[in-house]
């Protein structure tokens, strides 16, 4: 037998993840003293909307979803900001926050808010756990859809009496790379085709060039075209080898300030 | 910048996502725009590619190469506009007035920055002068958030840099606004033993928006505030604190921070006179034509 914060934990550990950033409450307490025996790193934060902008950042830097971990009501809803943070920067981040009991209610409507609702908006899947059998594959779940094209924020709700539930032990869903398909024979044709007629190209790198997956194939591009290019600000740094190839220097133009070319900033 | 795009008749978008500020606008007589990005462009009102190419983007990028590679011999017609963007970039970099400018403080970092160390800026009047002088080599090592633009991120955002690459320079570049909206993580990045300096740019106020005020020509109101001692509000916690009084100290200050470890406060006065001369005048001279869209 395994109860479900056991299930939540194996599962978190399952995907690689090393640390979890948040502030606990009641509701979460065994999840808390499930990561108390595992390897997980619990690192508390002061806000738990500090917590939730360093688990998006862990996303933008590594690929890899950054957890954090709030409890209900006021808790959750300090992830918001960062929760459309991560959304809007594209940055795949997995939150979890407790709730009250869902088999029961002793303390009537007390800290309850629809914090799946208040999360809709702001990420990529929302989820309130109903089973602990279904932990395993929930999680993984939430993994491929945060890191999955666009990359974003997932949020699972885990109420305290499903963290504590006991249940026969639930084996976790196998991981495998999943490729992303290569553009068509027909767009790249259709592309090459503007590309040679074009007479003052110039080439714009944006903030999905930053992803930690883009990196590769981009200076060769730069490099095979010849084509000079600038950058987003989310953009910047795309194209390595400023620091050893005067080449790539020589073909930067700029950043561009996120300025309309107009007569008042917008 | 502008001027290149403005010239422009054809712009490979690579990874644009329109969560970002328009960085150029389509209209009806061009530029002409592909887009390769891993999922097709959203249409917007400014961005309307004529061809897209979707996919994974490195691979597909080679591909696209191979198809162009050599019979390109108008690649280069943009070039030369490159002497004249990099001079507008390291204008007044070096000069020496006191509060520094903007584009002083761009430099100085830079400096003491190595090409794999990283700069996490929260949101405010700079991001602007960072995303516009500072040049970077390395993906992912100026952390700037330009699609929801929220203040608060930039300290927590260099602690996470800085737990992921230990071993890399992290700076997190705050205004006062911005830092103070989540300096309570100063405790946590001290209970982490983390390696970080932040650098607070403190102009007393929301200086962004106080900008925008007046270039709507509104007058000077209710965007002005007091700080606490930035040095004593360092020590609190456990960190390390330092007020930069003259310019020459910048450089050091930082540089002994660095050497020296654990977390580091440093606060510097900021003039943004500069706003309204680059931002504003500069462009629309340059720019006569746009000026009016």
């Amino acid at each position: 037998m395994t109860k479900g914060s056991d299930l939540l934990v194996a599962a978190l550990e399952h995907e690689g993840v090393e640390r979890i950033f948040g502030v606990p409450g009641e509701e979460n307490l065994d999840v808390v003293e499930s990561l108390r025996n595992s390897k997980i790193q619990l690192v508390l934060t002061r806000h738990e909307q500090a917590a939730a902008f360093m688990a998006a950042t862990h996303g933008r830097l590594t690929g890899k979803p950054g957890v954090c971990i709030a409890t209900l009501g006021p808790g959750a809803l300090n992830f918001s900001t960062g929760a459309a943070y991560a959304h809007l920067g594209a940055m795949p981040m997995l939150m979890i926050t407790g709730q009250k009991a869902i088999m029961s209610s002793r303390q009537a409507r007390f800290q309850i808010v629809d914090v799946i609702a208040s999360m809709k908006p702001l990420t990529k899947l929302t989820r309130q756990i109903v089973s602990a059998a279904s932990i395993p594959t929930l999680v993984r779940d939430a993994f491929r859809v945060a890191m999955e094209e666009r990359p974003g924020p997932v949020h699972l709700e885990l109420p305290e009496d499903i963290a504590g539930e006991e249940v026969e032990d639930v084996p976790m869903v196998p991981i495998h790379p999943i490729e992303i398909p290569v553009a068509h024979r027909a767009a790249l044709d259709r592309a090459a085709e503007i590309i040679l007629r074009a007479e003052r190209p110039l080439i714009m790198l944006g903030a999905a060039a930053s992803r930690p997956r883009s990196t590769f194939g981009l200076a060769g591009f730069v490099r095979r075209t010849g084509i000079p290019y600038f950058n987003t600000q989310m953009g910047k740094g795309t194209v390595p080898g400023g620091t050893n190839s005067t080449w790539e220097r020589l073909h930067c133009l700029s950043a561009i300030t996120c300025m309309k070319p107009s007569t008042r900033p917008i | 910048m502008h001027e290149a795009v403005d010239k422009a008749d054809l712009i490979i978008a690579i990874g644009h996502d329109t969560i970002e500020k328009p960085p150029f606008i389509m209209g009806p007589k061009g530029p002409k725009v592909i887009h390769v990005s891993y999922s097709p462009a959203n249409v917007e009102q400014v961005y309307f590619p004529d061809a897209e190419v979707v996919g994974d983007v490195g691979p597909s990028l080679e591909l696209l190469a191979d198809r162009v590679e050599g019979k390109l011999p108008n690649a280069a017609a943009l070039l030369s506009l490159r002497e004249g963007i990099l001079g507008r970039i390291t204008d007044r970099a070096t000069e020496s007035r006191w509060p520094p400018t903007p584009q002083r403080i761009v430099h100085d970092v830079r400096k003491v920055i190595p090409a794999d160390g990283i700069v996490a800026l929260d949101n405010g009047m700079y991001k602007i002068w960072f995303a516009r002088n500072y040049r970077t080599f390395v993906a992912n090592t100026l952390l700037l958030d330009n699609a929801l633009a929220t203040m608060g991120a930039g300290l927590p955002s260099a602690m996470m840099a800085s737990i992921l690459y230990p071993k890399r320079r992290v700076m997190a570049v705050c205004g006062d606004g911005g830092f103070m909206m989540n300096s309570q993580e100063m405790e946590t990045a001290v209970r982490l033993k983390l390696n970080l300096v932040v650098l607070i740019l403190d102009d007393g106020a929301y200086g962004m928006i106080r900008w925008k005020q007046a270039v709507d020509d509104f007058p000077d109101f209710g965007l002005k505030f007091g700080n606490p001692d930035f040095v004593k509000y360092a020590e609190s916690y456990g960190a390390k604190g330092a007020r930069v009084e003259t310019l020459d100290d910048l450089i050091p200050t930082l540089e002994a921070a660095f050497t020296s470890g654990g977390v580091h406060l440093i606060a510097v006065p900021i003039d943004y006179s500069e706003n309204m001369r680059v931002l504003v005048d500069e462009l629309r001279s340059r720019m006569p034509a746009a000026a009016s869209t």
